[in-house]
Formats: structure tokens, sequence, C-alpha cells
């Protein structure tokens, strides 16, 4: 998978670059407008990455320039400004997603590969890691044989772990994926629940899969 | 004629010219009633000389010799008025005449005559084309000494002198009327400014306001009640003004304040982190601990300019038919485990058929807020309850529980931004002192008002109100704070 990074901002531009490539992308960064039209007219990209505040050419120019052009890579967007109609604007201009800095890093990989995985791609009705196996279909978890007694929600929460196995899922991420709380609590109420699924997935068991990732969040694998 | 954009040049013109046309029309009133006398006088004199005339020849019907001496000594050689008699017998032979009766003024041009019994006039005007204009009339009298036969007198009174006095009159008409043009619009462009010299003192006083001085006001007392209106209206503009000036000030030295810790432990760490070399566990930590801080830092920041946006008056909310108790019911599914984990009851209480246009997201942060809060300040054992139910055409919400309540002195504040019921307790728990600021801000956004209601070691209520099926963003609204059984504080 190649990605173009255009940011004009050096130290943005230089994590996400070594983000992304850490995270087995390829990577074009640019950071002039001008010279991403030049750069997404002579490769191709499966996506790009534009901020909004670009000097010279904006993020909104390209982007409207691609889609006039039938160019219709997808566009992630970046962008201080939070009002909503920047983000409808940006939206409407043809970008398929749209973050507000500050970001978590491990929020902005996900939504990539959201936007890359929009399509024909399927889930498996049965997710396994390690000795843990998930049956989205029938609703039911087990570990090492032995099924797990699970509330609904619970089981949300190891489904969404299990289909982002390795990805670092934070705090606000699980709460809107799983109670559709779309805010960012203060309290530390997303633990509790982890704790609960870790009493009954983790805590019988000498493999731990739940991993803890200060500043960021949760991820879900077999070793860290 | 195009006005004057200024008030005062339109006030001058129309004070000027109403005075002036009242003196004009005064002046042409009077100038016709001098005519019309003039007139009517002249009218009267011929009438009388034709009766003396006629009572000669009544008298001494043959004294022709008479006759024409009284013609002569009455009436002749006046300075200020041309009289000319003219008798004639019934043949149209002179009788008598006065001396030097110009010869335009021939019998013929005069009016026919009246009858011998009736009184003369109205005479006519003559303008004759040699010049000279002439009031005439004619009127038959008896002559002659016994056949009595009808003679003809015939009367012209030359009008030169008066006209001369009229012109006189109307040269003189015209320079007061000058003067009076002259005089009213210096007077009116005088009333005039003393009526605007109040607008004059605002100007002033307004063109002096600076940020800085913002605690100015426009004295009123001394003003008239129109332009009073506008100074007060001035006046509560600049409180307004003064208020959020304040409040933006207070505002900022906050943020700076709050933001200087958490940037103080980046900094510091790191430079800490880079004294010496370390293993990659510790390199780890210190890395992690930095992200911890700089999360707190980038949820502060959202959280201010929430806040911050949620007062202007363009921010929009998206609102969205909301299922109250379902919503209700979804959110205690969230917390539930934080309140157990508290040893707390958390319950929601909603009746099923409330349905209310909200803002789903910025619903679920102020309820959120509002558990969290109650979660934090009750003690193991206690309660926390959400209750919805339907007050008209409002939605209420109360959030309660049995905790530790808030300090009576606190009460009115706990809506502030940053406000701490206990700084030092509520920094370690990482709470950033927003969410009741947050939450009265989420309230305004909907055209609500929050209240809240506190007892030491009792417990707290916070009451939302929230107009129901409302579908457009109201502008930022009071909020009000009242403690238990005490007065009802606005904030």
């Amino acid at each position: 998978m190649k990605i173009l990074i255009v940011e004009d901002e050096q130290k943005t531009r230089a994590y996400l670059r070594k983000g992304f490539e850490e995270a087995g992308f390829t990577v074009d960064a640019v950071e002039r407008g001008e010279d991403a039209f030049q750069v997404i007219a002579d490769s191709h990209h499966d996506l790009i990455i534009l901020d909004v505040m670009l000097p010279g050419l904006d993020g909104w120019a390209i982007v409207s320039g691609m889609r006039a052009g039938g160019d219709e890579t997808p566009v992630l967007m970046l962008t201080a400004r939070d009002q909503v109609q920047d983000r409808v604007r940006g939206l409407e201009l043809g970008a398929d997603d749209y973050l507000v800095k500050p970001f978590a890093f491990s929020e902005l990989l996900a939504r990539v590969r959201t936007v890359l995985r929009r399509g024909p791609a399927r889930q498996p009705d049965i997710l396994k890691i390690a000795d843990l196996e998930i049956n989205i279909a029938r609703m039911r978890a087990s570990r090492a044989g032995r099924r797990l007694d699970l509330t609904p929600r619970e089981f949300a929460l190891l489904s969404l772990f299990g289909r982002r196995t390795g990805e670092v899922l934070s705090r606000t991420f699980i709460a809107e994926h799983v109670w559709d709380m779309n805010f960012d609590s203060e309290s530390n109420v997303v633990d509790v629940h982890i704790r609960r699924l870790r009493a009954k997935l983790d805590d019988p068991f000498d493999v731990k899969l739940i991993h803890t990732v200060r500043g960021m969040g949760y991820v879900l694998e077999e070793s860290r | 004629m195009r006005m004057p954009r200024s008030i005062l040049g339109r006030l001058t013109i129309w004070y000027a010219c109403s005075a002036f046309v009242l003196i004009l029309i005064s002046t042409i009133a009077l100038y016709r009633a001098l005519v019309n006398n003039l007139d009517r006088e002249d009218q009267e004199f011929t009438a009388d000389i034709v009766d003396i005339v006629r009572g000669h020849l009544r008298d001494r019907p043959l004294d022709t010799r008479g006759l024409q001496q009284t013609i002569d000594r009455e009436w002749s050689g006046r300075r200020y008025a041309q009289i000319f008699v003219r008798v004639l017998d019934p043949r149209g032979h002179l009788i008598a005449e006065t001396a030097g009766m110009p010869a335009t003024l021939s019998s013929t041009v005069f009016p026919t005559p009246v009858g011998t019994d009736q009184s003369p006039g109205p005479g006519i005007e003559l303008a004759l084309a040699e010049g000279g204009r002439f009031i005439a009339i004619s009127a038959l009298a008896g002559v002659g000494g016994t056949d009595r036969e009808s003679g003809v007198i015939q009367v012209a009174l030359g009008q030169a002198h008066e006209e001369a006095l009229l012109a006189e009159y109307r040269r003189r008409l015209w320079w007061v009327l000058s003067l009076a043009l002259l005089v009213c619009s210096i007077v009116g462009y005088g009333i005039a400014k003393r009526g605007v010299r109040p607008l004059a003192a605002i100007t002033e006083t307004a063109g002096h306001i600076r940020s800085s001085t913002l605690d100015r006001r426009i004295h009123t007392a001394d003003l008239p009640t129109e332009i009073a209106w506008l100074a007060e209206t001035f006046n509560a503009m600049l409180a307004g003004l003064e208020d959020s000036f304040a409040r933006l000030s207070r505002f900022s030295a906050d943020i700076a304040h709050e933001l200087r810790t958490p940037v103080n432990n980046l900094r510091g760490e790191a430079e800490v982190a880079l004294r010496q070399v370390r293993t990659t566990d510790e390199y780890r930590s210190i890395v992690e601990s930095l992200l911890e801080e700089s999360v707190r830092l980038s949820r502060m920041i959202d959280s201010l300019l929430f806040v911050a946006r949620a007062e202007s008056p363009e921010t929009q909310i998206s609102r969205e038919a909301l299922d109250i108790a379902r919503e209700l019911h979804l959110v205690r599914e969230f917390y539930d485990a934080l309140a157990v984990d508290a040893g707390i009851v958390l319950t929601v209480e909603a009746a099923d058929d409330l349905v209310a246009n909200l803002d789903r997201t910025l619903w679920q942060r102020a309820i959120g807020n509002l558990i969290e809060n109650a979660v934090d300040h009750t003690p193991p054992g206690g309660h926390a309850t959400v209750k919805a139910s339907r007050d008209g055409d409002t939605l209420c919400v109360q959030v309660s529980d049995t905790g530790c309540g808030i300090p009576p002195e606190h009460v009115a504040h706990v809506f502030d931004r940053f406000h701490r019921v206990e700084p030092s307790r509520s920094t370690r728990s990482g709470r950033l002192g927003l969410g009741l600021a947050l939450v009265k801000s989420i309230v305004a956004l909907h055209g609500g008002s929050v209240e809240i209601a506190s007892e030491a070691d009792r417990g707290t209520q916070v009451t939302l109100r929230l107009p129901l099926n409302q579908p457009a963003a109201r502008p930022y609204e009071e909020s009000v704070v009242r403690q238990d059984d005490g007065p009802v504080i606005s904030v």
C-alpha cells in the first residue's frame, strides 16, 4: 500500500512518515500544495493524507482539483479547524474522511485502514487469535476450548478488538464503537469495562491477550 | 434639492423654511390688505367728489362759475393726488372742468354714468395708452335751472402716487424678507445645533472608548428623553462588551495558567530524561508519560474551544429526535460499571414517550459529565439517580446524588470554567474543572437552562431544562444556580 502525505509542518510530516512506514506502508511526502499536484499526477497512490492549511494551494483546492480531474483516490484530510461547516465542506468537496488536530496517531491509522478497506472486503465470521476464538455470527467466544460467559456489550467489545487485532484502540474509539458514546470522557469508565473483560478473558489464563498502551489505549494481540 | 446627510443640516433647513414661509404668508396678506384699503379709499373719495358736485348743481343750478371755482379750489393742483372733474350738459357740452385735464381723459373713455338717484361707484380702472392709470367714474346729475335735464359728472383719480407708494412698500418688503430668511437660517441653525448637542456628547464619549476604558458610561440624567433611550441602549451595549471583555481576559489568564502545569511536565520530564543514558524500558516509560500529558493537553484544548465556541451565536448544533428513555439507558449501561466499581447504585427513571430534538453527542456529553460528577462525589453505598420528565414544553432532566454536596460559597461558581471545589484533589484525579462549564454551554446551545441545588453531606441535584421540539439553536442564555432554601443566584 502506497500513501502520499501532503503536510507543510516538518515535524508532523516526519512523524507521519515514520509511523506509516512502520505500519507497513510505502510513503511519499511533500510539503507544498503545488508539488502535491505534480506527484499525484505522476504516480499512483492508494490514499492521500492531505493537510488543509498549506502554503499556496490549500487542501480544499487540491481535493476539488483532483475530483474535477476524475481522480478518485481516497483522501483523508487533516486540519486544525474543526467547525462543522469545515467538516461538511471537506466531505462535500470529495474528501473521504476528516480528522482534527490534535489527533491520536492510532486513530489516524485506524481511519486510514478503514478507508482502504471500504469496498468489497468481507469480515470472516470466526476470528482466531492465539487460543481465542470469536464467533461473530453466533455471538460466542471461547478460549482454549472453554466458553467465555460474556454480556452482549462485553462480546461487542471483544469482537471490536478481534476485528482489529494488533491495532491500538483509543478509549474514545472504544466508547464510540461499543456504547455509541461519541464524546471523549474524562473518567476512567472505559478502563473499568476493559478490566471486567480482562477478568473473564485473561485472568484465568497465563497468556494475556489485552494489553494496555499507556497514553493511547488498548490492543488485543498474542504478545507485545 | 437633495437633503443634506447631516441631521443638523436637515433641521436647519426645516426650521428656516417653515419660519420663512410663515413670514412670507403674513407679509403677502398684509400687502394685499393694504392694496384693498387704498382701493376702497379711492372709490369712496371719488364718490364723495361726485356727491359734492351733485350738491352744488342741486343747490345752485345756474352758478356755473361757482362750480368751476369750487373745482379749481378744492381739487386741482394737489400734490399727493391728481383729481380731474368734468361736468357736461345733456348735449355733451362742457359746463366745467379741472384746469389742465389731460386730453387723453376725453369724455368718451369714462364708463356709462349711473342714474341720478344712484350713488356712484365703483369706478373702473383706466390704463391709458399714453401713460397714467386712473380710477374713473361718471354719474348723472340734474343740471340747468328749470327743466332739470340730466348732465354728466365725470371724475378721474390718478394712481401714480399710490403706485409709487406701493412700489416703495414692496421694495422694503423684499429687504425685510431677505433679512428674515437670513435670520431664520441663523436661528434655525442655532436651534438644531442645540437639539443635536447631546448626540455630539454621545459621539464624544463613544469616540474615547477603548478596550481599556469600557467602564465608561454616558450620563443620561441631563439628556432629553429620546436621546436618553439611545444613550441607555449604548450603555447597555457597553456593559455587555465590558462583561465579555472581562470574561475573555479572565479566560485567557485561566488558559495560560492551566496550560502551564502540563506543559511544564512535558518539558521537565523530557529534559530530565535526556540528562543521562537510560534503559529502553525507562525511555519507554518516559515517552508514555509524555504521551499521557499530551493527551490531557489536547483534551483540555478541545473542551476550552468548545466552551468558547458555545458562546458564539454562530455556533450551530445538529439536532435529531432522541428517544430520551433509550438514550438514558444507554448512558446508564456505559457508566454502570464505573458506579458499581465505586459502590454506588446508578438508576435511570424516564417516561417511555419522551422525544426531544437534541444534538446527540452534546447531550451524551452533558449527561455523562453530570453522572461522572455524581459518581465522583458520592461515597460507597450512595445513590446516583437520573430522572427525565416532561414539564409542559420542557424536558426536565435531573441528576441527583447522595454525595458530599458543594459548600455554599462554591455553589454560585461551579459552572465557571476551571472552578474546583478542592483544587488539589481535582488536579490529582486528572479532572480539568471544565465539566460543569461544558454542561452549561451545551444546555445554552440548546436554548435551555441549568440549575444546581446542593446541601452539604446530603447531596447535589442538577436540573437541566431543555425545550422540546425546538428546531433551531438559540443564543447563549443565562443559567440559574440555586441553593436549597437559599436565594436564586444567576451565573
